[in-house]
């Protein structure tokens, strides 16, 4: 044990730790028993110019082969406080040239740092990029809620964090004849008057006379300003110590963050570095980087943001728990959910019911209840495989195709538009309806998912879908093309809802939570900059139309080999560039958009598979690995990396093969563990310890109420027209429906690639329509017909229900309530009638019914 | 959640996720989260609370302002029109004579001049969001009410609607603003409500077991379950919209009009029952857009019955002791032309119109800004007001911070508002 330690201090990185997923059964530990060793990083410390520093980070190592934080509480002390200090956050600041060693005492141990300090004599260099523009993101000056908006504020404007320092010091130094700085009495510069509030300022005060910030600003002003020169080094990456702890329930981690620059030296950005963390219920960080665990167990994460990168701190905070029973491991899945368990000391419920599995997976396949017969019948087979049977037969079934249409639907937008009954008087119209495009897309979907059409060959015929729009010879998937339009929409889209990232603040700022930059965002965007809408003219030629009046029915969706695409400050993008890739010389006889397809379906495409596993994961447990799940980020880690890592990885193994994706997912021992919460699972809701309960979608309730009442709905289109018999809700082809119950259980409009504008929750509103609604109340009648006629016994009848509404059979407390209910409330056939009607409606308004479980 | 900030940005610059919006809650009637229910339980009833209301009059079509509050008796004929001005109850204060039930209570209403817009075409979408119409669509001012919904009693919704209404965008169905055509209301009050037998019935049936009952969603529908029984049982929504409660005089003064007549009494019963963001058609709906005859249309048919309204609105408010917790706000979709047409009629002009402002425990009996001597001038002001900087001022009496960032659909931090600086001559 004392060898491997000293090991690892050898490393002088980061101690490398017993990493949630590939622990042993027990429980990793943190720090505790006696004191082992003691640790401090950096192992010497070197500080260069005025005000220079270095946090320290110590760590202790204990008997029990735990690590915890010791930063704040050892006692540190420089031997000669007259080159360096330290203080109580044991943070060494340089103060004159010279040696001196930083002694750190923790619980009888004891430890020396050697500091050597240089370079504060003489002129101090300062950069504008590298030193001004992080102290103003620091204090704030240039959020968005202040002068970093687009107009600025007060008529100070500073670009947002601070992303076009020319622009900034443009800005500071020129604008307003120049009243902002005085180089010549540096104290009665605005921007050192202002943020102190000794002048009016409209933010308040942000500044303390003499802190650090204080002083470099000042000392930038005496200078006179320097911009600094083109060939000074920049900041190139940005990494924290550590990047990853098993904390204590109830425990302080300090956190220390590097900045490379790329002349290759590295230099303490811990003072001026973001912090922010990414749950706040879990974890804490205040300014100087302390993270604090809020007495939640679980996983959670904190961003650092410094000159625009961006990484994340981990912290694991594991529950102890006795010994951990785990059910068997069916498949990759499992593997990766019980490790990550394991490493929480999670112990996962038990497997469900056979009733519950088949409501549970026909509901998530194919949006549709089991019927009574279908569930009876699943009950009471004997095969050992008959779950895994069942949802290969619910794959091939219509519904999953219709079901995940929809689904497919929302994302890529088949908005439709009104239709009416009228059937016109024999004038065709001169361009088709949009609704008619809608069908037909709708069609095409819905046929490519039955097929099972590989997810990659589907992506890659929406994106190069090209040609008319109306009449003869249109593709389906033109629709997507008339609902976004322009470039930059068709990349906000592509990216949101193929790779599962939000680029859309790169178009117009670098992206705050991102390395996107603008340059990242347009060379994404050239992939459609050949695009080329046109129209008929009056010659009867194709001819192109105006910018802002392309993508309208009718119009043709040309290609024009010169297309190109100019940002708002005129630069122009020719050169497509994938993202973290280089720009693509594409042959003019090449559409890029082949290109683009090329690269999303390629194996190393970093995005492509995870964002749709990561999506259908969502789909079948209620939340993303990545929550949002469209959202992936390095700021915004999976849940559960590995299992991200490797079902996007087998995703691609089986040629983009979406059922087999789902079979994976609904015969993994995960996907069958019961909601039933154990002693130690209660509070988790990340990391798939049980089954978390979801209430159903608007059409799938809707359904479900059609098809336990018998009584399916007529839908009405938006105009009018009404919907063939026999349309389910889940197999509307457009969002241009008037139904107020798919309205307020949260039918989406389909106004954006965003699932989340599918309304999920539960409100009121929706509780007030389904106990009191003409929606329910319309459709008991039937069902209450049919059991009046039904002369078998009660029990046979009750019996049958509970298997239609719930996939199950009634308690005996249950059967016995109803039919006491029944027997008292029965005084003749209009009482009786009555009478089933009410159980009918209480048993529409459980909980059981309504949730999906 | 990330914000654009920096640590110490504080109330300023704070920002919430979708998701943490959720378990903050604060919300309307309909958007009633868990939080909230569990806040109202443990709350016994408490006195009534200086909870403020706005009450939003739209003059659909744009009003001509300078045949109303922007008169200009020293301007040239093509501009100062046919009417005269009338002295009124405040020194200096002139309206149009055409409103003389106005001039009498000049001193209860305050109208800010040079209002400027961004939409020159009929749409309310600028007046209902704050916003100019765009790819990303932006929630009506009712439903971001709903949203930071602060008052005590959520008996009532918190936003009714019963004009346009751009509607919750990215916040999301549940903040809808309750309209009295809408399913929610239909449910409430169609059926009957609900037996205690089947109360009963499902009380006993409804036994998911209790350990899973442990999770957000399905509390969530156990405590709607019982509101939405109580709100079932109980008139107060409907009771507010019904204007036969009030005195047949008090319902002469407003006049019988639906629009502008009936829709201000139901508007001015609603902010008195407690919701905090109520919008209805003014007077003279689908007549101010007097590209011709402006003259003849507004003498004969609007401004009488305009005033006769308005009038009756704005004593009311006063009479029943609302002015310092009701604000009344009155505005078109922009401006009309000050130069008169070929066709004696204004055009549109978004460069400068009115809003006629009334309670609110602000500053009444002014008129802010100045249009110049013909009123077309539009430099008037270095930063005129906007619809936005009128809606800073409802969140300033609502106590909603502006700068509050909300997620949109693509997961971009949108600002409530962007121009946060309220009409500060109110104060």
């Amino acid at each position: 044990m004392r060898k491997r330690f000293s090991f690892l201090i050898g490393l002088g990185i980061s101690f490398v730790l017993p990493l949630a997923g590939r622990a042993a059964d027990k429980v990793p530990p943190f720090g505790k028993g006696s004191l082992i060793a003691l640790t401090a990083i950096p192992q010497k410390i070197e500080l260069n110019g005025v005000d220079a520093c270095q946090q320290l980070i110590v760590t202790g190592l204990y008997a029990n082969n735990g690590v915890r934080d010791l930063t704040r509480s050892a006692t540190c002390r420089s031997e000669n406080t007259a080159v360096a200090t330290v203080d109580t956050q044991a943070r060494v600041t340089a103060v004159a040239d010279g040696a001196t060693t930083i002694v750190v005492k923790a619980d009888g141990q004891t430890i020396r740092v050697p500091v050597v300090v240089s370079g504060t004599r003489g002129e101090q260099k300062i950069n504008f990029t590298n030193d001004i523009i992080p102290v103003l993101t620091k204090l704030g000056c240039n959020t968005g809620a202040c002068h970093g908006k687009a107009e600025g504020q007060n008529g100070f404007k500073l670009s947002l964090l601070g992303f076009e320092p020319q622009v900034d010091y443009h800005a500071l130094v020129r604008e307003s004849r120049g009243r902002r700085v005085i180089p010549t009495a540096s104290e009665r510069s605005l921007l050192l008057l202002k943020p102190v509030g000794a002048i009016g300022h409209g933010g308040g005060k942000r500044l303390e006379v003499g802190s650090p910030e204080y002083r470099i600003l000042k000392r930038w002003l005496a200078a006179g300003m320097p911009f600094g020169n083109s060939d000074d080094p920049k900041v190139v990456a940005i990494s924290v110590t550590p990047q990853h702890r098993i904390l204590d329930v109830k425990a302080q981690q300090q956190l220390a963050v590097t900045a490379h620059y790329s002349d290759g030296s590295k230099v303490d950005a811990t003072q001026m570095a973001e912090f922010r963390t990414n749950d706040s219920l879990l974890l804490d960080v205040d300014k100087d980087g302390l993270v604090t665990t809020l007495g939640q167990r679980g996983e959670g994460s904190i961003m650092v943001r410094y000159q625009g990168l961006v990484t994340v701190f981990r912290a694991t905070i594991p529950q102890e728990t006795p010994a951990l029973a785990f059910p068997k491991a069916s498949n990759l899945i499992d593997e990766h959910v019980f490790a990550k368990l394991r490493a929480l000391g999670i112990p996962p419920s038990a497997l469900c019911t056979d009733g519950e599995f088949i409501r549970r997976a026909s509901l998530d396949i194919t949006g549709t209840l089991p019927t009574a017969e279908e569930a009876a019948k699943f009950i009471a087979d004997k095969d050992p495989k008959k779950r895994e049977k069942l949802v290969d037969e619910l794959l091939q079934r219509p519904a999953y195709a219709a079901y995940f249409a929809l689904k497919w639907g929302d994302i890529l937008r088949v908005r439709g538009g009104t239709r009416d009954n009228k059937k016109g008087n024999g004038k065709k119209p001169a361009v088709d309806p949009i609704h008619k495009r809608a069908d037909e897309f709708h069609a095409w979907i819905r046929k490519s998912l039955q097929e099972n059409k590989p997810y990659d060959q589907f992506v890659r015929e929406v994106l190069t879908a090209q040609g008319p729009t109306s009449g003869s010879g249109v593709q389906p998937q033109i629709l997507w093309y008339l609902e976004l339009k322009t470039p930059e929409r068709l990349v906000d889209d592509t990216a949101q809802a193929f790779l599962g990232t939000r680029i859309q603040c790169a178009q117009c700022h670098h992206h705050p939570f991102e390395k996107w930059s603008q340059d990242d965002y347009w060379g994404l965007a050239a992939f459609f900059a050949r695009i080329q809408w046109q129209a008929v003219g009056k010659d009867k030629k194709l001819r192109p139309v105006r910018f802002r009046e392309g993508g309208r029915m009718g119009q043709v969706l040309g290609y024009d080999p010169k297309g190109k695409l100019e940002d708002r400050h005129g630069k122009v993008y020719d050169k497509p560039r994938a993202l973290d890739g280089d720009p693509i010389d594409v042959p003019e006889n090449v559409d890029p958009r082949q290109k683009l397809a090329d690269w999303m379906a390629s194996p190393e495409n970093p995005f492509f598979a995870k964002a749709l596993v990561n999506r259908y994961w969502g789909h079948f447990f209620g939340r993303g690995l990545v929550d949002p799940l469209d959202d992936l980020r390095i700021t915004n880690p999976p849940s559960n990396p590995d299992l991200l890592e490797a079902l996007a990885q087998d995703f691609i193994r089986s040629k983009f093969d979406l059922k087999h994706l789902v079979r994976t997912i609904c015969t993994s021992t995960t996907y069958q563990l019961s909601s039933l919460p154990n002693d130690h699972n209660r509070g988790d809701m990340k990391h798939h310890a049980r089954f978390l309960p979801r209430r159903l979608p608007a059409e799938v309730l809707l359904d479900a109420v059609d098809q336990v009442t018998g009584s399916p709905t007529e839908f009405t289109a938006m105009g009018g027209y009404k919907f063939p018999k026999g349309t389910r809700a889940i197999e509307l082809p457009d969002a241009y429906v008037s139904d107020y119950f798919l309205t307020v259980f949260g039918k989406p409009k389909r106004e954006s690639a965003c699932e989340c504008e599918r309304e999920t929750d539960v409100t009121l509103a929706q509780r007030v329509h389904l106990l009191n609604g003409s929606t329910v109340s319309r459709k008991l009648g039937s069902r209450v017909a049919r059991l009046m006629a039904d002369k078998r016994p009660e029990d046979e009848k009750i019996k049958d229900i509970y298997l239609s509404f719930f996939a199950r059979y009634p308690t005996a407390d249950e059967l016995g309530a109803i039919k006491q209910y029944l027997a008292e409330r029965s005084k003749d056939e209009r009482t009786r009638s009555a009478a089933y009607s009410d159980i009918l409606w209480a048993l529409i308004n459980t909980k059981e019914f309504i949730f999906n479980h | 959640m990330l914000t654009f900030l920096g640590q110490h940005g504080g109330k300023l610059c704070d920002g919430l996720s979708r998701r943490e919006f959720l378990r903050v809650g604060g919300l309307g009637l309909t958007g009633l989260t868990l939080a909230d229910v569990l806040r109202l339980k443990a709350q016994t009833p408490q006195r009534q609370t200086d909870d403020k209301s706005i009450i939003i009059v739209y003059l659909n079509g744009g009003a001509a302002q300078l045949d109303m509050f922007d008169v200009k008796p020293k301007a040239p004929s093509e501009f100062r029109g046919e009417f005269k001005p009338i002295q009124t109850n405040v020194p200096g204060f002139l309206v149009s004579e055409h409103l003389p039930l106005h001039a009498k209570i000049a001193d209860k209403y305050t109208i800010v001049q040079g209002m400027q817009t961004i939409t020159s075409g009929h749409s309310l979408y600028e007046a209902s969001s704050g916003f100019a119409s765009g790819v990303v669509k932006r929630p009506a001012i009712g439903s971001i009410i709903s949203r930071f919904d602060k008052r005590r009693d959520k008996s009532m919704p918190a936003s009714v609607s019963m004009a346009y209404d751009a509607g919750p965008a990215y916040l999301g169905p549940k903040y809808a603003s309750f309209s009295p055509n809408g399913g929610l209301m239909r449910d409430l009050y169609s059926n009957g409500g609900i037996p205690q037998n089947r109360v009963d019935l499902l009380r006993s049936l409804d036994n998911l077991r209790r350990e899973i009952d442990a999770h957000e969603q399905l509390l969530a529908t156990d405590e709607f379950t019982k509101k939405a029984i109580e709100m079932l049982a109980s008139t107060k929504i409907r009771e507010a919209f019904d204007v036969n409660k009030e005195p047949e005089k008090v319902r002469e003064r407003y006049g019988k009009h639906t629009y502008g007549g009936v829709t201000l009494l139901q508007a001015l019963r609603l902010a008195e029952a407690g919701v905090s963001c109520v919008t209805v058609y003014g007077p003279g709906n689908n007549k101010w857009d007097t590209h011709k005859n402006n003259f003849k249309t507004m003498k004969e048919q609007i401004l009488p019955h305009y005033d006769k309204s308005i009038h009756a609105m704005i004593t009311d408010l006063y009479d029943r002791g609302l002015d310092k917790k009701v604000l009344i706000a009155i505005y078109g979709e922009f401006g009309r032309t000050p130069r008169i047409n070929k066709n004696a009629g204004r055009d549109h002009y978004p460069q400068s119109g009115f809003v006629q402002l009334a309670g609110g425990g602000l500053k009444m009996g002014q008129t802010i800004g100045d249009t110049g001597l013909r009123g077309d001038w539009d430099i008037s002001r270095s930063k005129p007001y906007t619809i936005q900087n009128l809606f800073a001022t409802f969140y300033h009496l609502l106590g909603i911070d502006p700068s509050i960032k909300i997620p949109d659909n693509f997961g971009r931090p949108q600002y409530i508002l962007e121009q946060r600086e309220k009409i500060e001559e109110l104060f």
